[in-house]
């Protein structure tokens, strides 16, 4: 449970924030990822950088949140199947990075716990193509989803690096993070 | 009260190599996938719902598009032994994203329209009855 003075009031108001952040994020990589990616499928997954930050910061709960507010908004948009992948993508990286963050032992570094937030994501599309499909021909693209799922999730994991200095000072500032995940 | 001390660290050596471990077995994934022959790849698998419904011969190339009986909303455009989705009617636009494909075993999906093409050899498009062919 995340133990702040802050009012509830307060949190949603930053949930909102960080949805907002999600989204713009969302909506810039793909006016870019078109011209600078040509493979088809493959996403920066620059939202991805605001889930793990709510994982880390905020607690389970609102990194839950924010993935599934982000795919209700795609459902608002873009309808239902495009509903079904970002849940089924953002539901499965959300809850494996939580894994891997709460076994607390074995230490696992930011940047592995983000490349596997985005391959993770992009298994679980996979899954939710070939469960609507009722079809496993689209396992065949998983090689090429895997592996750019490790470099995104790479370079997701340095952005997110150059702006934890960023996040830690706005987390004191805000009074608003989890004393019990550090 | 301020954050610090026990977060995970950046990055580790040893996470470097599970990395490395990912990315070596999605290459062999990849590897096998693309790379055991199969035959020559001339004809593309139209599948509605799942079931298949056609085989396009990928030699004729098309003169405009073609679009299934089934399912209207989609076309199929082919040149060069070359198929891929063009001009659909659908939301996304990813299957028309996925370009031209031609080598045996390349897919090309459209999730609302419940359409999906995959390249198949010719042993299995002569002989749609048969398993498998061996020798």
């Amino acid at each position: 449970m995340v133990h702040t003075k802050k009012s509830p009031a307060y949190r949603v108001a930053f949930m909102g924030l960080l949805l907002a952040l999600a989204l713009v994020l969302s909506l810039v990589e793909q006016s870019v990822s078109s011209l600078i990616i040509p493979i088809q499928g493959v996403k920066l997954g620059l939202s991805n950088m605001i889930t793990m930050y709510a994982l880390f910061f905020l607690g389970t709960r609102s990194a839950f949140l924010i993935a599934g507010l982000k795919s209700a908004f795609v459902f608002l948009i873009r309808g239902p199947v495009a509903f079904f992948m970002s849940i089924s993508g953002g539901m499965l990286s959300v809850c494996c990075m939580f894994l891997l963050f709460s076994l607390k032992r074995a230490r696992f570094s930011y940047l592995l716990i983000s490349i596997c937030g985005a391959v993770s994501h992009n298994i679980g599309q996979i899954c939710a193509a070939a469960l609507w499909m009722q079809t496993a021909v689209v396992f065949t693209y998983l090689p090429v989803l895997v592996l750019s799922g490790v470099l995104m999730g790479c370079i997701t994991g340095i952005l997110l690096r150059v702006i934890l200095p960023g996040f830690r000072r706005a987390a004191n500032f805000f009074g608003y993070f989890d004393p019990d995940r550090f | 009260m301020s954050i610090e001390s026990t977060q995970p660290m950046f990055f580790r050596k040893r996470d470097a190599l599970i990395a490395a471990l990912i990315v070596l077995l999605a290459v062999a994934g990849g590897a096998w996938i693309y790379l055991t022959p199969d035959g020559t790849a001339s004809y593309a698998k139209v599948y509605f719902d799942n079931h298949p419904v056609e085989y396009l011969d990928l030699s004729k190339d098309t003169d405009g598009l073609l679009t299934l009986s089934q399912q209207p909303n989609v076309h199929f455009e082919i040149s060069d032994h070359k198929i891929r989705f063009a001009d659909v009617n659908c939301p996304d636009k990813i299957c028309e994203g996925f370009g031209w494909i031609f080598r045996p075993g390349e897919t090309a999906v459209c999730l609302p329209n419940r359409v999906y093409i995959q390249i198949v050899s010719d042993t299995e498009a002569e002989n749609p009855d048969v398993d498998a062919v061996i020798g």
